[in-house]
């Protein structure tokens, strides 16, 4: 399905078409997926060189890139092989697979940049530690801790969207879902990713205001 | 909506979230959202700015204008009829938000690292 690209400019939500598109769905998840994942690289980076003195590791560079490269390539490739094999046809084979795509991909963008926060909140620490010279504040317990938390939260929102999608799946097959009952589940979980953006990108303002503060102060 | 005899967090969803209930969660959800992720760049651009002594032309004109045309378009999404029109006025500012947050990151890291690096080099 192509659609000239005047289309886009004159209808008011395109996104419909941007969605449908055989070129522009995969073009625009691509684009997003490559920005958060140069953006973590870049903080990565920072970060390592600040603590440690060393910021190049190829080794995480190569593993993530390929990582994501496999899943864009497996996943926006695999979607029509992913429709028959489900035995879909008609609306459904346009819309389902393109919404577990759609919602894998915002899945992992939530991933992606909950680990950019975990970075801006390391710099934030590490700054205060240098604003509270001589003060005990480094704390290798509560960073744990806090790993822990992070890796425990980042699993379970991957764990949330398998299950929530793949009971999805079983449901429309069992029950022959509508249309209106498919798109309610999809939208339900696209305000649940919504809330999970909200909460970890204000905690970002926070930290970027904060950490802004205390460079302003030091740098003069 | 008649709903088959399925799940009950299912039911609920089909019983609770109409086609209004969701309009209004999703403007909610925007009135929240936008204000943080201009926030997140604009925070970014002014830590990228700390030691510069002037901003610049290109640099105002092309990341603080541009995040501010961003900041309005994305507004623009509580004028929208449905959810499509919701989500195309916010993809676009979006999708430049983060490039303009990306391209700052690679661009102005280098020197903003050296200043932190003095700030925070003692601590090594």
């Amino acid at each position: 399905m192509s659609i000239p690209i005047a289309t886009y400019l004159t209808v008011p939500n395109w996104i419909v078409f941007v969605f449908l598109d055989r070129w522009l769905f995969p073009l625009v998840v691509a684009y997003l997926t490559a920005l958060y994942w140069i953006s973590l690289v870049y903080l990565r980076r920072g970060f390592l060189h600040l603590k440690t003195g060393r910021g190049s590791e190829p080794v995480f560079l190569w593993v993530s890139g390929t990582l994501v490269a496999s899943l864009l390539v497996g996943l926006l490739g695999g979607q029509t092989l992913g429709a028959q094999r489900l035995g879909l046809g008609g609306w459904e084979a346009q819309l389902i697979p393109k919404s577990l795509v759609w919602h894998f991909f915002m899945t992992c963008w939530f991933i992606l940049e909950a680990l950019c926060v975990w970075y801006v909140l390391q710099f934030h620490d590490l700054l205060q530690l240098s604003w509270r010279a001589g003060v005990q504040v480094a704390a290798p317990r509560r960073d744990r801790a806090r790993g822990w938390l992070l890796a425990l939260g980042l699993s379970a929102t991957l764990v949330l969207y398998g299950c929530y999608h793949y009971q999805t799946l079983l449901v429309f097959k069992q029950s022959h879902l509508s249309g209106v009952h498919f798109l309610a589940l999809m939208r339900f979980y696209r305000l649940l990713a919504g809330m999970g953006f909200i909460v970890i990108e204000w905690v970002a303002v926070v930290l970027l205001v904060r950490g802004y503060r205390m460079l302003k102060r030091r740098a003069g | 909506m008649s709903a088959p005899p399925l799940d009950p967090l299912f039911q609920w969803i089909w019983t609770t979230l109409s086609a209004d209930a969701f309009m209004a969660a999703l403007k909610c959800q925007i009135a929240l959202w936008a204000p943080a992720d201009v926030g997140i760049v604009f925070m970014t651009l002014r830590i990228a700015d700390v030691g510069r002594a002037q901003a610049g032309t290109r640099r105002i004109i092309f990341r603080y204008l541009g995040l501010l045309l961003c900041a309005l378009v994305s507004l623009t999404g509580f004028v929208a009829d449905s959810p499509e029109e919701v989500w195309t006025r916010v993809l676009i500012p979006w999708g430049i938000e983060l490039a303009i947050f990306s391209y700052t990151l690679v661009v102005d890291g280098p020197r903003t690292l050296k200043l932190m690096e003095r700030l925070v080099g003692k601590t090594r």
